[in-house]
């Protein structure tokens, strides 16, 4: 037998679920429980509110079912789990919260550990230094892991409710879904629920689209007397919130 | 070519990221897991150039893939290459093994057959990685749970005739050799005597735990008395060789690592005395 020929049957093995009858003569059965217990013990430990929101036994079962049904890809055990998310909404369709409450610790994890970028300083602001800026040009780039996701559940709730252990929390449904925003700033991970206005703006840095043509189309929209001064309001926010970086600069 | 580097050391672990920016760490070096810093940003990089400032750094791998059929992740190559310009280490290493196949990733390190065929890939895999770093690596022994039935030669014949071929070092992990022998009832001191001497630059001691008839490769436990005798009886070959503790499950304290590298150091004294 070829060596690829034995690495895929060999591997075969390895991912086999419970049905698989291995060969007896060699012990796989080492190798396909430490595989399944090392993706099993990632998972717990990067979805532990997750874990303590559904219960032990149903997380197990919730893992267990993702390292069977999506096997790793990446050379890294640290990208493993990034699509926890959509095993759980397969698996809680009743449960908005749990889904959603996964890819908030996922995001946070990502961001904790995202690649540099170097933030837009809030001492700029009012120092002259940004009127110095080719505006019409400019494109922000996003602070390191930036994530966005429409939430149906008030997951921040969830978390602070998790985090502080209180017990059996309640769920409350948003009246609509609301968008979360994930970042680091400086070596701390944060979160928040984006206002309506900030949302489209966001969306547009996100896809790339220029502040000039940001501030047209909210011009468009709004009128410019309306639409210019409350750019300014945000970008403020945002810089303080170490929420924009320079262009290229990730 | 590595320079040997003669000295004690632990692997870095995160339960003890505070103990070495904040302590004087009496170790000669330090020993990354060089994936937990590759295509990453934030506090674990600041920390890791913190501690690249205060002690020597060894990057240890575990996703080179080495005896993949299928070659190299390039990616993956390009990725260590960028951290290597960064934390500049002593040297890399990695282990004799596969870890997937078809894009797939186990995240384990997987037993080689010991055939030719194997050889030849291990082998041009080692030389391309070696020639995109731009320098000699250094690869482990494997602990492992099965022997194929079409080997051509034995694990350390292998490791011999690799060292040979690519110009590469060995980092022997003790633990393994004793954990292997007892799996597959061959002599531990068989296989270290196969060994050539100057191609060893590293060693590594750590523990393992009991399964069900076989050693399990845990490295969650102390080292053990059987680890230990094959460590004294043979660090007189290996004198020129840096020493590592290595613990990456069930971590203790720092001091309870500290206590265990003094051991290492004071059974290396003894031993090298005797020899002299």
């Amino acid at each position: 037998m070829s060596l690829l020929a034995l690495q895929r049957e060999f591997h075969a093995h390895v991912i086999a679920d419970d049905e698989a009858v291995l060969p007896s003569a060699l012990r796989y059965d080492v190798y396909r429980n430490n595989y399944r217990t090392q993706l099993v013990d990632c998972l717990a430990s990067v979805y532990e509110k997750t874990r303590l929101w559904v219960g032990e036994d149903s997380f197990e079962a919730a893992a267990c079912h993702h390292v069977l049904t999506r096997p790793p890809t990446s050379w890294t055990i640290d990208d493993y789990g990034s699509d926890f998310c959509l095993t759980l909404e397969q698996l809680f369709p009743k449960d908005p919260e749990v889904p959603e409450l996964a890819w908030l610790e996922w995001a946070m994890q990502h961001a904790f550990a995202a690649n540099d970028a170097v933030a837009l300083d809030p001492a700029w602001l009012g120092s002259g230094i940004l009127e110095t800026v080719d505006w019409d040009g400019l494109c922000f780039g996003l602070a390191p892991g930036f994530q966005s996701r429409k939430m149906n559940s008030d997951v921040v709730a969830l978390w602070s409710a998790l985090k502080n252990e209180v017990a059996h929390p309640d769920v409350v449904m948003c009246d609509a879904p609301a968008t979360l925003i994930v970042w680091r700033k400086a070596h701390s991970p944060h979160f928040r629920l984006l206002d309506a206005a900030e949302v489209q703006v966001i969306d547009q840095i996100a896809a790339g689209q220029s502040f000039a043509a940001i501030c047209e189309v909210l011009s468009d929209q709004q009128g410019a007397d309306q639409a210019i001064p409350a750019l300014g309001a945000m970008l403020v926010r945002w810089i303080n919130d170490g929420l924009l970086t320079l262009p290229d600069s990730n | 070519m590595i320079s040997p580097f003669s000295g004690f050391g632990l692997g870095l672990r995160k339960d003890h990221y505070s103990d070495f920016l904040n302590r004087d760490v009496p170790v000669d070096f330090v020993e990354i897991i060089s994936e937990n810093y590759m295509a990453c940003g934030g506090k674990p990089l600041h920390i890791l150039d913190a501690i690249c400032e205060r002690h020597p750094v060894i990057m240890h791998g575990v996703s080179m893939s080495v005896g993949s059929a299928q070659g190299l992740n390039q990616d993956y190559l390009v990725a260590l290459k960028a951290l290597a310009k960064r934390v500049d280490p002593l040297w890399l290493s990695d282990h004799l093994c596969w870890t997937g196949v078809d894009g797939l990733n186990t995240h384990d390190l997987l037993p080689m057959p010991y055939t030719f065929e194997a050889l030849d890939i291990v082998c041009a895999n080692i030389l391309q990685a070696q020639d995109v770093l731009e320098r000699p690596m250094l690869f482990e022994n494997p602990s492992s749970y099965i022997v194929f039935d079409n080997a051509d030669m034995t694990e350390w014949d292998f490791l011999a005739a690799m060292a040979e071929r690519t110009g590469c070092h060995l980092l022997l992990d003790i633990n393994n050799i004793y954990v292997s022998a007892a799996n597959h009832g061959f002599v531990a001191d068989t296989y270290l005597a196969a060994i050539p001497p100057e191609r060893v630059r590293q060693i590594h001691l750590a523990g393992h735990t009991q399964g069900d008839g076989i050693l399990i490769d845990t490295h969650s436990t102390p080292v053990c008395d059987g680890v230990w005798d094959l460590y004294s009886s043979e660090i007189g070959r290996f004198g020129h060789a840096a020493v590592m503790i290595e613990r990456d499950d069930d971590i203790p304290s720092l001091d309870e690592l500290l206590d265990e590298l003094a051991l290492a150091r004071a059974s290396a004294r003894a031993s090298l005395a005797v020899a002299a």
